[in-house]
């Protein structure tokens, strides 16, 4: 029989692979990292540079999505955005996600004074209103080249707190195993515990947490540069340039249609993976199992 | 013949799933007649619960089942959902394993009662009550008139079972169908549980197909018993020609690697070697071949078919069915082994150094507080988990400690694991007290030498470790290098009976016996000298549990080793342990030596442990008197006054009112019953403060006495 047992690796990528949707978002995924990577290469204009011949043209051959109302190239704009977003996005989701898997982990663990606490905190950062401390912080830091850091800082203070609570009860549920017992009475320390047998069995959830932490962290940038609280010019990001396209939807739509559709593509596609992924993890869940 | 009730003809039942079509039940066909009890054994994935679910037709959407079942010659396979509905409650009837998850818990029981009468038959709600308060009557349930309104949460697990029998019969169905009914419950309350299921065919002349592992269950109710193996039927008959006179070899082996209270303990138990096939690919010949020691190249060429072997009804499915008609063949000759994996089997006998202790506890207490509250947390009262035990066991010996589920038996050992100091009383290891262990590197040094292996081998090895990791782990903890550790590992894979290429597979790709054979060899890695096994084989199949059993044997007389073994099995603790300890609502309430207590049991509880638990010889098992207890165990948060056991105490009936006053207001102490046999024994009287008399017994000088009970009346 343990010969026909598939390998686990391989049956998560088979089950990964039967759906189409995930596999789409994937490719896209990818294609826009690229995208993002190699954009400053992509276009004569640094992203910076200012068109004196072309204030806040429509697209054209030289620039192929427009300009903007300062004679910045469009084209060039987007693809620094999407760099911006994406790696605001992955920063924030793998530090939040790792402050989540620590925190719920080890409050989960050892419980008592330590649990309570960690909820108590968990808790009180869950009733401060997030979004407006962090506009007020961010909006009145003085600006300049870093001010994207202090960003990623704020999104994932606030940006941990429901993670933790799911990695918290899952850990209450894989401490039963008597694995858990077996390493205690072996004389392996709580910490060690966690990090060798508690941890790898809930990194299923971890990896899909993450992903999709990034599309919440790129959404609330967006939210938060859409009024004008994000990342702050000359630096820019796709929120920054939405916020600015949107004032001007109806007469210069280039300024708009460009970062909408990037964004939307990026979001819609880290869901996908991250719902693909939780399918191919749990075979239980609805949309896997057939066929 | 009378035409049969049911009749099941050439079934078959495959689930696809993602490793392929998985053929559950391969062409079964077997008849069942009014008012008859017939039992379907075999091991878990044999298709025993397929073969029920495709009968209700209740099975899966992923199952494809074909073949004929009849039940008054009515054809259910392809009826729709709406036929069966009508049949399912009225003429057969189920009744399934797990009682806490078979009853809605926002209905009362009553109210779920009731709907299953009304759903096939009308009548008035004042008639219907009457009919539920008459069933939970009929089932043994006490008080019905009150108890109608409880809900599922307020009755235990027996309780909730006997409240689904009574289901089950609401409708006087022709045909019940019980899946494992009592595999969740406890030896006691099994066998109340059966009691009512067999009073309730009786009464109802209801056609019973009983689900079940349990030889000793069969051995007990059914008529008839069908032998399932790898979704076939490899033996069939009456109970009586397939217990004293079994033609095929699984039978055989099943048989004789249950451990039996009759046997001496100086033979092994036969056990079967390998794991039962996988059913993604159905093997060619012989299911069973692969592990039979009777197989030759015939088995390996064609799947024999049943054969009848003997009059009136005794079929066998095996191509050398008349070699051991002929030779009458036993187990014996088959299994009994006098070696395991190679190496010779000392025989069972072992001997205590009674001057090293290597574990002592004395009066020990475990209490845990109840809260209540969410902010305010108050205490509202406390579970006395254990309540003033005394152990020993001595170096080389083997202690069972036995009790059902919720005595406290887990609470102890895990207080002896813990390396910390119980509520009340002392544990010493190894001659250290654990009070004395300031730093860690002693608490350490101390936890060498004492290791568990769990109950659940599944649960026990995390899933993302490799057989290697797993094993090292402890090794990795006292840092021992990377060559030490390669060759331990090695080392205790064979120790174990594990090929070495094992190292790189994940526990999910072992089998049950395997994964409990890893959990061994990790708990042996640091070379212990106390083991601590909590219900190491009650988790496995039976055709695995043998090996194990032998395996732990061997590995004590080896190694030196000590065991604390656990278990609720009886007749296993006989077969392994020197000394037991009973125990019931955290306190022990007799220990001796496994002879003194299986043959002269005094205390009242153990003499209804050994008479509920089911043996597996339908002989001794119909003709025995049996001492049931009364009721359910109470709970460990508000233990009865006096002594634990008088609430369900059968011996107290029999005693007058004067005496009854002192089980109900003494809590009786372990006295001696019986001490070491010396030959110069002289007579001394023992005074007796709770009775104020003075008890003549059979004493000697020596202190020691091989036999404690703690009742009052144990005389």
């Amino acid at each position: 029989m343990d010969d026909v047992a598939i390998k686990p690796k391989r049956l998560l990528l088979k089950r990964f692979l039967r759906n189409k949707t995930a596999v789409v978002g994937l490719i896209i995924i990818m294609a826009l990292i690229v995208l993002a990577l190699i954009g400053p290469w992509l276009s004569p204009f640094s992203y910076d540079d200012v068109d004196r011949q072309a204030y806040l043209k429509p697209p054209s051959f030289q620039h192929p999505m427009g300009t903007t109302q300062s004679g910045r190239d469009m084209w060039a704009l987007t693809l620094h955005g999407l760099r911006k977003s994406l790696v605001i996005g992955l920063v924030v989701a793998l530090l939040s996600t790792a402050i989540a898997a620590v925190v719920g982990s080890f409050a989960a663990y050892y419980g008592g004074w330590l649990e309570r606490f960690s909820l108590w905190i968990i808790d009180l950062l869950l009733v401060i209103p997030s979004f407006l401390l962090i506009a007020l912080i961010a909006g009145n830091s003085s600006g300049g080249s870093s001010s994207w850091l202090l960003l990623v800082l704020l999104l994932t203070l606030f940006g941990w707190m429901l993670s933790a609570r799911v990695v918290r009860s899952l850990t209450q549920s894989v401490r039963q195993n008597e694995y858990i017992a077996a390493a205690r009475y072996m004389g392996l320390s709580g910490p060690k515990i966690i990090v060798r047998h508690i941890l790898p069995n809930i990194a299923s959830l971890l990896i899909i947490d993450a992903t999709l932490n990034v599309s919440g962290a790129i959404l609330a940038e967006t939210s938060l540069a859409y009024f004008g609280f994000g990342v702050q010019p000359p630096d820019t990001s796709l929120g920054t340039l939405l916020g600015d396209g949107a004032r001007q939807l109806s007469s210069f739509p280039w300024l708009f249609a460009g970062p909408a559709t990037i964004i939307v593509l990026l979001i819609l596609s880290v869901n996908a993976v991250g719902d693909g992924l939780r399918d191919a993890f749990d075979p239980s869940s609805e949309a896997s199992g057939k066929g | 013949m009378p035409t049969p009730l049911l009749e099941v003809h050439n079934l078959n039942v495959r689930y696809a799933n993602e490793a392929g079509s998985l053929h559950a039940v391969r062409g079964l066909s077997f008849s069942l007649q009014a008012g008859e009890t017939l039992a379907l054994v075999g091991e878990s994935g044999s298709g025993k619960s397929a073969t029920a679910t495709a009968i209700m037709g209740l099975q899966p959407d992923s199952a494809r089942v074909e073949g004929s079942i009849r039940l008054h010659g009515e054809q259910l396979v392809g009826a729709d959902d709406a036929t069966l509905s009508l049949l399912r409650g009225k003429t057969m009837a189920m009744v399934f394993q797990d009682p806490l998850s078979a009853m809605t818990p926002v209905y009362t029981v009553g109210e779920q009662l009731m709907e299953t009468i009304q759903i096939h038959a009308s009548g008035s709600l004042n008639d219907t009550r009457a009919q539920a308060i008459e069933l939970l009557d009929l089932v043994g349930i006490p008080e019905p008139h009150q108890r109608i309104n409880a809900y599922p949460h307020e009755f235990s697990g027996g309780m909730r079972q006997r409240v689904l029998i009574a289901m089950a019969i609401a409708n006087n169905p022709d045909v019940i169908i019980a899946d494992e009914p009592t595999t969740a419950l406890d030896v006691t309350i099994q066998a109340q549980v059966l009691d009512v299921l067999q009073t309730v065919c009786e009464k109802t002349n209801a056609a019973l197909l009983l689900i079940t592992h349990d030889l000793g269950v069969v051995a007990r109710v059914a008529d008839r018993a069908m032998v399932m193996y790898a979704g076939k039927i490899v033996e069939q008959g009456r109970v009586n020609d397939l217990f004293y006179n079994s033609q095929m070899p699984y039978t055989m082996g099943l048989l004789g690697s249950l451990p039996r209270m009759g046997n001496a303990r100086t033979t092994t138990l036969s056990a079967i070697k390998g794991n039962p096939p996988s059913l993604l690919t159905p093997p060619t010949g012989c299911a069973f071949s692969s592990r039979c020691p009777m197989a030759d190249s015939m088995c390996f060429e064609h799947e024999p078919s049943l054969i009848k072997v003997s009059e009136p009804e005794h079929w066998s499915a095996c191509v050398h069915h008349d070699i051991i008609k002929r030779e009458s063949i036993t187990h014996v000759d088959l299994f009994q082994s006098k070696t395991i994996e190679g190496r010779t089997i000392a025989p069972v006998t072992s001997s205590p150094d009674k001057n090293v202790k290597v574990l002592e506890m004395s009066c020990v207490k475990k209490h845990y507080p109840l809260y209540k509250g969410g902010v305010f947390r108050r205490r509202v009262g406390t579970v006395y988990a254990v309540d003033g035990i005394d152990l020993t066991i001595y170096q080389g010996e083997t202690l069972g400690l036995v009790g059902e589920s919720g005595c406290g038996k887990s609470t102890t050992t895990l207080s002896i694991l813990d390396l910390k100091p119980p509520t009340h009383g002392t544990i010493s290891l190894f001659g250290d007290e654990v009070r004395t262990l300031d730093s860690k590197q002693r608490r350490l040094a101390l936890r060498r030498k004492l290791q568990i292996v769990f109950q659940d081998p599944m649960s026990s090895l995390d899933p993302r470790m490799s057989v290697f990791d797993l094993i090292a782990e402890p090794l990795r903890v006292f840092n021992y290098s990377a060559e030490d550790m390669a060759a331990r590992v090695n080392d205790l894979l064979q120790l174990v009976g594990l090929d070495a290429s094992y190292v790189a597979r994940f526990a999910q790709q072992l089998s049950g016996g395997q994964s409990q054979r890893v959990c061994i060899a990790r708990a042996l890695a640091l070379e212990p000298q106390l083991l601590i096994l909590d219900e190491p084989v009650s988790a496995l199949d039976v055709s695995i549990r043998a090996g194990i059993v032998n395996l732990l044997h061997e590995l004590k007389l080896s190694l030196g080793l000590s065991y604390l073994f656990v278990a609720h099995d009886l007749a296993l603790i006989k077969h392994i342990a020197d000394r037991v300890a009973v125990m019931y609502l955290g306190k022990i309430v007799e220990t001796g030596t496994v002879d003194a207590v299986y043959e002269h049991p005094r205390h009242p509880y153990t003499q209804c442990l050994l008479s509920a638990m089911p043996i597996a010889d339908p002989k001794l098992e119909r003709s025995r008197v049996r001492q049931i207890p009364i009721g359910e165990l109470p709970s460990p948060a508000s233990p009865p006054k006096g002594c634990h056991f008088h609430t369900r105490c059968p011996k107290k009936t029999t005693l007058t009112s004067a005496q009854q006053r002192l089980c109900v207001e003494v809590s009786p102490d372990l006295k001696p019953v019986q001490f070491l046999p010396v030959k110069s024994t002289q007579e001394l009287p023992v005074y007796d403060k709770h009775l104020g008399t003075e008890t003549h017994y059979d004493r000697t000088t020596e202190t020691t006495p091989v036999h404690t009970a703690a009742c009052h009346y144990s005389q």
